[in-house]
């Protein structure tokens, strides 16, 4: 059966770096805006893996801001690493996505090459 | 000022923990003794345990369990938090412990100096350093069978926990096969030796977490000053 977790595993750390590059944000922003942009089921509790191993190799780091409304709030920034992996990122997906697309909708223009 | 940061952070810890629901407290002991044999750094494995009760608290306001919050798998999220932190390495461990160890053995012979004026050096020695290695290799052993079921198979892990219950056997072995001329050395100098490592231990612990505590903050007055 089609693992969809995997798939969805590697896009995701692409996606966190993408919000947090914006503007830092906290834990519960952040999975509400994935849930938001169709990352279904995704909860804060699920988020914090993936966060933890975004922290540990260096993309982001954490950093506690006073909150308005109680005690403060973790909130993520992206590092200077982080901003390349992130350009890094959206350069691969853009290509990958690109050449998955083009035969998902029935391979390049041409038809097909005489090796096949 | 001065603090030591992962003293605090612990103790932080375990008030907040009293505060949660019953089954939400059970659950995090269990990742927490997850978290331990993850990683050799009490430090992270306190400050991931930190962010969990936060979760559960904010969960709990909610009305919902912190299993909930962990998704729809939770001991799928715990493995993968396992993974995720960062694992340090054996000397965070045995400066976790070297403090509290230190103290215990300068108390002892502090103790035993009001009966004896001298007491055999090496074996002193070699108890604390038996003690050492069975710090490090009774976590070794233990993450051997902590993995997630499935991840690599049974063999080479029970190999990995026969080598090491082959190195504890050894290291009880050797102090009694091998027995050189024990040396004495007056109690009390030793019990102030035990009391001056325990310090220096303690010195090296907090030096290495308060470092830690500004690298990966887990509260707003650890983290290192923003730059202007």
């Amino acid at each position: 059966m089609f693992d969809r977790a995997q798939l969805r595993k590697g896009a995701l750390e692409g996606c966190i770096l993408q919000i947090i590059a914006r503007a830092p944000a906290y834990g519960y922003a952040i999975a509400a805006l994935l849930r938001q942009s169709g990352f279904a089921g995704l909860t804060e509790g699920t988020l914090y893996p993936l966060l933890l191993r975004l922290e540990r190799k260096g993309l982001i780091r954490a950093e506690y801001r006073a909150s308005p409304s109680g005690p403060s709030r973790k909130y993520y920034l992206l590092t200077p690493a982080g901003k390349t992996y992130l350009v890094q990122f959206i350069d691969a997906w853009r290509e990958t996505s690109a050449g998955v697309e083009t035969i998902l909708n029935g391979g390049p223009k041409g038809g097909t090459p005489d090796v096949l | 000022m001065f603090c030591d940061e992962y003293f605090l952070l612990r103790r932080q810890n375990r008030r907040d923990l009293r505060a949660l629901a019953d089954g939400d407290r059970e659950v995090l002991r269990g990742i927490a003794r997850r978290l331990d044999d993850a990683t050799w750094n009490s430090y992270e494995a306190q400050r991931v345990l930190r962010d969990l009760i936060d979760l559960a608290a904010r969960a709990g306001q909610e009305g919902r369990p912190l299993t909930e919050a962990l998704g729809k798998d939770p001991a799928g999220t715990v493995d993968e938090l396992c993974a995720a932190i960062d694992p340090g390495t054996p000397l965070d461990r045995l400066l976790t412990w070297w403090p509290a160890a230190g103290a215990a053995s300068g108390a002892f012979l502090a103790g035993v100096a009001v009966q004896r004026k001298s007491w055999p050096l090496w074996g002193t020695a070699a108890v604390f350093g038996v003690y050492s290695l069975w710090l490090l290799a009774s976590a070794q052993f233990r993450r051997q069978f902590s993995q997630p079921p499935g991840k690599g198979s049974l063999s080479p892990r029970l190999l990995a926990g026969l080598g090491v219950l082959l190195a504890l056997a050894l290291v009880v072995a050797v102090p009694w096969l091998v027995r050189p001329v024990d040396v004495p050395a007056p109690t009390w100098a030793l019990s102030l030796g035990f009391f001056a490592l325990a310090a220096a231990s303690w010195a090296a612990r907090t030096a290495r977490y308060n470092a830690c505590a500004r690298r990966r903050p887990w509260r707003e007055s650890a983290q290192a000053p923003r730059a202007r």
